[in-house]
C-alpha cells in the first residue's frame, strides 16, 4: 500500500520483528546467546554497559560516580550482572551490588546511597532467553526519552574510554531488602497495626523470582501469616 | 490455591516485583486492573489528590476519583509518561492498570510492595472481603485485542482514517487512538516492536467490550484491505 522511497514498510517491520536485539529509549533487551549486535551478548551488554557509564560521568562531570546494580533471578542473570559490574569498575564507577533484587527496591537504593545511577537487571515477563538492563538517573527514576537517545549514540559511536589502573572502580555488596521494607512500613498511609490486628492468611505466588523472598519478607513485618508460598 | 487454604486472598508479583495482582478468597481474580484501584480508594480516602493512570487503563479509577473529588489524567502507555504526567499534576497517586502502583510518597516508580502495604492496610481498615471489595467498585470489563498485520502497510495511515470512525465519541490521540463514550472505551495503538495494532475496549460486560472491541476491528480490517 504505501512505502517509504525505496523501501517497504513492511521491510523495516520484518527486520524490527526477527530482531532478537532492541534496543529502546527505556533500555536495552535481547536474547542470551548468538551473534554479537544480533542478540543480547556479553559483548553488547559491555558496550552498553560502557555507554551508560559515560553518559553519566559526564552529566555528573566526573568519573568516580556511583551505580547501584540489582537482578532478577532469571537464569542469565549472574552472568549479565558480573558483566555490568565489572565493566562500571572498569569505567572507573563505583558499584553497589544489591545482587538478587527487585526493580522498586533498586530505585530506591539509588537515593538513599546518593548514587549517581542504577541498573537493573531484568526482562520482566518475558521468557528465560531474554534478559535486559533497565537504566536508572540519580533519582532511581527511569531516564527520559532523550536521554536513553544519547545513551544509544555513545554506544553506536563507541564514545567512551576506559580508566587507567589508578582509577578503577570499588565494588561492595548490599542486601537493601530490609532498608526497603523499613521505609515502606515508615510511611503514614502503611497501618501495620490494623494489618496485624485483621490477622490475615495469604498465600504468595512470586513466580521464583525476586519477589518469592521480599514479599514474604515484607508480610512478616507486617504481621501477615503466610498460608503458602510459592516461592 | 487460596480458596483450599480458606486463605483471605492470594499475591502474585511479576519477576522482578514492579507489577502486583490479587486472588480472592474464593479463588476468583481481584483482577490486575483493579490493583491501583482499590490502592487509589484507600490513598485518596486519607490524603485526597490527584491521579494519574495511562490510556489503556480501566475507566474505574476515574470514577473513584471523582467520587473522592478529585481530577484524574490518562497519560500516554508507558512508565515514563505516567510518572511525567503525575508530576505534572502533583497526582498522590497513580500507575498503570496492569497492576503497577505508583506512590510518589515512597518513589516515582511501580512497586508492588508498596502496594501490598497500602492495599492490605485499605483492606484491614474497611473490614471487607476481597469479593465486597471488588463489588464495591464500578464494574468494567476489559477486551484485550489484536489485529496481526501484512507487510507493506502504513499503519499511521490506517489510523488516521480511524480517528472519524466514531463522530459522537470522544477522541484522543496522545497516544494512537482513543475513543471515549459515556459508558466504554475503545483504544488503537501500534506496536513499536511488532507488525500489529493493539485494539483494548472496556465495557459494562465483557459482551459488550467484545462487541466494541470487533466493530472495530473490522472497521481496521477493512481499511487495510484485510479480508479474513
Amino acid at each position: 500500500m504505501s512505502f517509504v522511497v525505496g523501501l517497504p514498510i513492511g521491510y523495516v517491520w520484518r527486520k524490527l520483528y526477527t530482531l532478537t536485539l532492541i534496543k529502546s529509549i527505556s533500555g536495552i533487551r535481547g536474547t542470551i546467546g548468538g551473534n554479537t549486535s544480533d542478540n543480547l551478548t556479553p559483548l553488547d551488554v559491555v558496550k552498553f554497559t560502557s555507554a551508560f557509564c559515560a553518559f553519566i560521568q559526564k552529566k555528573q562531570n566526573k568519573r568516580d560516580v556511583t551505580v547501584v546494580t540489582g537482578r532478577d533471578a532469571r537464569i542469565s542473570g549472574p552472568m549479565v550482572h558480573d558483566l555490568v559490574n565489572a565493566t562500571l569498575s572498569g569505567m572507573g564507577a563505583h558499584v553497589i551490588n544489591l545482587g538478587l533484587s527487585t526493580t522498586p527496591t533498586v530505585e530506591v537504593a539509588v537515593p538513599h546511597f546518593s548514587a549517581n545511577a542504577g541498573i537493573i537487571l531484568t526482562a520482566s515477563h518475558n521468557p528465560k532467553q531474554w534478559n535486559a538492563l533497565k537504566l536508572l538517573n540519580e533519582a532511581g527514576e527511569f531516564i527520559s526519552g532523550d536521554e536513553g537517545a544519547e545513551v544509544l549514540r555513545l554506544a553506536d559511536a563507541e564514545e567512551f574510554t576506559f580508566a587507567d589502573v589508578d582509577h578503577l572502580g570499588s565494588l561492595r555488596h548490599e542486601t537493601f531488602m530490609q532498608q526497603h521494607i523499613d521505609q515502606i512500613l515508615a510511611l503514614p498511609l502503611v497501618n501495620a497495626a490494623a494489618i496485624a490486628h485483621a490477622n490475615f492468611s495469604v498465600v504468595v505466588d512470586g513466580v521464583n523470582s525476586s519477589g518469592g523472598v521480599f514479599v514474604p519478607a515484607l508480610l512478616e513485618a507486617l504481621g501477615v501469616k503466610l498460608s503458602t508460598n510459592f516461592l | 490455591m487460596v480458596k483450599e487454604k480458606k486463605a483471605n486472598l492470594g499475591i502474585v508479583v511479576d519477576p522482578d516485583v514492579d507489577r502486583l495482582a490479587f486472588v480472592c478468597e474464593d479463588g476468583s481474580m481481584f483482577g490486575e486492573e483493579y490493583t491501583l484501584v482499590a490502592v487509589s480508594d484507600y490513598v485518596l480516602k486519607h490524603t485526597p489528590g490527584n491521579t494519574a493512570s495511562n490510556l489503556s487503563s480501566t475507566r474505574a479509577l476515574r470514577d473513584v476519583t471523582v467520587k473522592h473529588g478529585q481530577s484524574y489524567v490518562a497519560a500516554a502507555v508507558g512508565e515514563v509518561n505516567v510518572v511525567k504526567a503525575m508530576k505534572d499534576t502533583k497526582a498522590i497517586i497513580g500507575g498503570e492498570g496492569n497492576g503497577g502502583v505508583i506512590y510518589p510518597e515512597s518513589h516515582y516508580g511501580r512497586d508492588a510492595l508498596v502496594g501490598i502495604a497500602l492495599f492490605l492496610s485499605h483492606l484491614a481498615e474497611i473490614k471487607l472481603t476481597m469479593t465486597a471489595l471488588r463489588d464495591s467498585y464500578p464494574v468494567y470489563v476489559a477486551s484485550k485485542n489484536k489485529i496481526e498485520l501484512h507487510d507493506g502497510i502504513d499503519v499511521d495511515a490506517i489510523l488516521n482514517e480511524a480517528k472519524g470512525m466514531f463522530p459522537d465519541a470522544e477522541v484522543n490521540l496522545v497516544d494512537g487512538v482513543k475513543f471515549d463514550f459515556p459508558d466504554g472505551w475503545v483504544h488503537l495503538r501500534k506496536s513499536n516492536t511488532e507488525p500489529i495494532i493493539r485494539v483494548y475496549a472496556e465495557h459494562s460486560s465483557k459482551e459488550k467490550a467484545d462487541a466494541l472491541a470487533g466493530q472495530v476491528i473490522s472497521s481496521v480490517k477493512k481499511l487495510a484491505g484485510i479480508t479474513a
